[in-house]
């Protein structure tokens, strides 16, 4: 097994404590981890955007969880006769000890990134889907992550496994949106700093749906850490919609023979909001197959980022990927930055990457005009375009409706200087 | 009456003369024909009239129904009637080819005056007129113009002139490109529009579109100025004889 993957903690601990005594166990082990020189290493991908304040209150805030909401009424307690689990973390721990201690904090290494190990230190519970080897679930799972009334930090955490074999679709939503946007101010902020880590099995596919919304008071950072083993397919659709400040990380290890991801991502930017994207995709065996399309509206003043590494390894012959980023510019006031970053260790492999920003094509206005359209409309239309293919990519027709329609109410906002 | 009127029409592309004095008139009813050889300024032409953004006019005045042409917004003279085919149709991604017809009929018919079209009714026009120009269905579900041959491309500009009902179609090279059935197809698509009130201004570098489609006229544009005209025989004499012998008259 990759080294990469070893467990960060002993897990000699299941069974033999209690859900609170673990959870102070890892709590420690992350805040060891935290303050470490290795993971305090400058990361250059937070050149373009300011961490969140968070760091200077290490150990000390308390923390709200997120409300948990499924698709389904209880999460408590495991549904007669269904074949898998969702329930919160705390709960699986009681049922399933030696998956979660020996999956927990595995794939989203705290010791690997600050933002992690704050999450690490600071969670109070997560959400926990398992899918045993074997099975198909064709209705969507839906994990949604909303914040409680309260003004201090949230740190979501969401595990997911998927068994050898089987098949299904996450829809994960998060809501971060308060009701105290209107007095904005410094230190009314809320802060959020969410971890999803999702390992898929041999032959597994995951069909993963995100969709993040936030308002002016709230500061998002997320990571979603996903490993991939043999022939194993993990494709995710992301959308943001809006939001002052964003910022989500992808981390993806294709750690088996074969394994394939392909990431699809649309942000929208309203006037003056910040968004950060960052993916860093591991091609760590023989064949594996990465593509990811990255697209953003940029309003006026807005300024969209996109940082995208992909390492190629040694042992990662006849692999494949492709990186493409499109920033869509709606004023001379918007900006975007692109920073592509290839390590390719060999030579027997594919890697192509563009990343292309402008405003809307000039030709195609005056095409849409001359057809009697008017130029708010024809600009309409063809922002409208940009997202459709985005949307038309999705294979659910119930998300891809659903996400037409809060696109069709963003961009009516994002026209507004 | 004459439906465009272009009077020593000099326009410029940066700061670069391309038209240099254009005399025309279209009258109600009729189709003419505007030939000349590669970059002589035909698109330019037309591109102009429909209002495309490069093209300055420095001198000279268009009129469409006793309108001054220029001083109208692109959208403003689509609704006032007039089209252009263009030689080059514009490929735009997520845009739905029907979606894309469809608001661009009602923009026009909104501008009229008239009731939107919802989109069952709009829908079994718009089939009708599909299969008249012998398209696929499918040509509707994708993007505009996208991964359309270039043959599709052309029957679709019609398409798009058969929904929108001009006074004055400007059609720019629509024939190039086209094998003998599609040229047909373009052809018919015309000669059903044709009737006392429209009017035609066909860009051609062939005769053969001329051998289904009559001119009234056929003006030969080279180097910027009409040097010709005459009646439909001159299209075909430039078929036989080429540019050179007019290139001269264009010296001065
Ligand atoms: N957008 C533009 N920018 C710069 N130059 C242009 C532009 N459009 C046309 N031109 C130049 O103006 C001249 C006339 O071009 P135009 O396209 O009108 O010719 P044309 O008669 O339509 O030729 P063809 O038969 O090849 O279609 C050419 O020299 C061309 O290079
Ligand atoms: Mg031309």
């Amino acid at each position: 097994m990759n080294n990469l993957l070893a467990p960060i903690l002993p897990v000699n601990h299941s069974g033999q404590s209690t859900w609170e005594e673990w959870l102070d166990y890892i709590h420690a082990a992350a805040q060891s981890a935290a303050s470490s020189e290795q993971t305090l290493i400058r990361d250059e991908s937070w050149k373009y955007t300011r961490q969140p304040a968070f760091r200077t209150k290490v150990g000390t805030f308390a923390t709200t969880e997120p409300v948990i909401r499924t698709g389904f009424q209880q999460t408590d307690e495991p549904v007669k006769g269904r074949q898998w689990d969702l329930m919160p973390l705390s709960r699986a721990y009681a049922l399933k000890p030696d998956l979660v201690t020996t999956q927990f904090g595995r794939i989203a290494r705290a010791d690997a990134r600050l933002m992690t190990a704050l999450n690490t230190q600071a969670f109070k519970d997560g959400v926990f889907l398992y899918i045993p080897p074997g099975q198909v679930i064709h209705e969507p799972v839906e994990i949604v992550l909303t914040l409680t009334p309260s003004r201090a930090p949230a740190f979501p955490r969401v595990l997911i496994l998927i068994g050898a074999g089987s098949e299904c679709q996450v829809i994960e939503r998060h809501i971060w949106v308060t009701d105290h946007s209107d007095e904005a101010s410094e230190h009314a902020l809320r802060v959020v700093n969410s971890v999803t880590e999702i390992h898929l099995e041999r032959r597994a596919t995951l069909t993963h749906y995100v969709e993040q919304q936030g308002d002016s008071s709230v500061r998002t950072v997320s990571l979603t850490s996903v490993c991939l083993d043999e022939d194993s397919f993990y494709r995710s659709f992301q959308f943001d919609g809006l939001g002052t400040l964003l910022r989500h990380e992808q981390d993806i290890l294709l750690a088996g023979t074969k394994a394939h991801v392909q990431l699809e991502t649309l942000a929208l930017l309203a006037s003056r909001e910040h968004r950060d994207r960052q993916t860093r995709i591991s091609h760590a065996a023989p064949a594996t197959r990465s593509e990811q399309r990255v697209r953003s509206v940029v309003g006026a003043h807005a300024t969209s980022i996109y940082g995208g590494r992909i390492r190629i390894q040694r042992n990662a012959a006849g692999s494949d990927a492709i990186q493409d980023n499109h920033h869509l510019l709606l004023d001379s006031s918007s900006r975007a930055m692109s920073r592509p970053e290839l390590e390719i260790a060999i030579d027997d492999v594919r890697c192509t990457h563009g990343s292309r920003s402008g405003e809307l094509d000039r030709d195609a206005l005056f095409y849409l005009r001359s057809r009697g359209i008017d130029p708010d409309h024809a600009r309409h239309l063809l922002i409208r375009g940009f997202t459709e293919e985005f949307l038309a990519l999705i294979p659910s027709e119930p998300i891809r409706i659903g996400w037409q329609e809060t696109i069709a109410k963003t961009l009516s906002r994002i026209g507004e200087p | 009456m004459n439906l465009l009127e272009l009077r020593n029409l000099h326009v410029a592309i940066g700061d670069r003369m391309v038209l240099k004095g254009v005399n025309l008139e279209v009258p109600a009813g009729e189709l003419h024909a505007v030939m000349g050889p590669n970059g002589s300024g035909k698109s330019t032409l037309v591109q102009t009239l429909a209002g495309a953004e490069p093209y300055r006019v420095t001198d000279g005045q268009a009129h469409f129904l006793g309108s001054d042409l220029l001083a109208w917004t692109p959208e403003e003279r689509a609704r006032h009637g007039l089209f252009l085919a263009f030689q080059y149709p514009v490929e735009i991604p997520g845009l739905g080819n029907a979606y894309f017809l469809r608001s661009s009929v009602n923009a026009i018919r909104r501008a009229r005056g008239e009731a939107e079209l919802d989109a069952a009714d709009f829908l079994s026009t718009l089939r009708s007129e599909l299969s008249a120009m012998e398209m696929k269905p499918e040509l509707l579900e994708r993007s505009v113009n996208q991964g359309f041959s270039g043959g599709e491309k052309k029957r679709n500009e019609i398409l798009q002139m058969k929904l929108l009902k001009p006074c004055l179609a400007l059609l720019d090279e629509t024939d190039s490109g086209l094998d003998i059935d599609a040229l047909k197809i373009v052809a018919r698509g015309i000669n059903a529009m044709r009737d006392r009130k429209r009017g035609f201004l066909v860009v051609t570098h062939y005769q053969r579109l001329l051998d289904y489609v009559e001119p009234d006229r056929v003006h030969v544009l080279v180097n910027g100025r009409i040097v010709q005209s005459g009646e439909a025989d001159l299209a075909q004499m430039l078929e036989q004889r080429g540019y050179d012998w007019l290139t001269e008259l264009s010296q001065v």
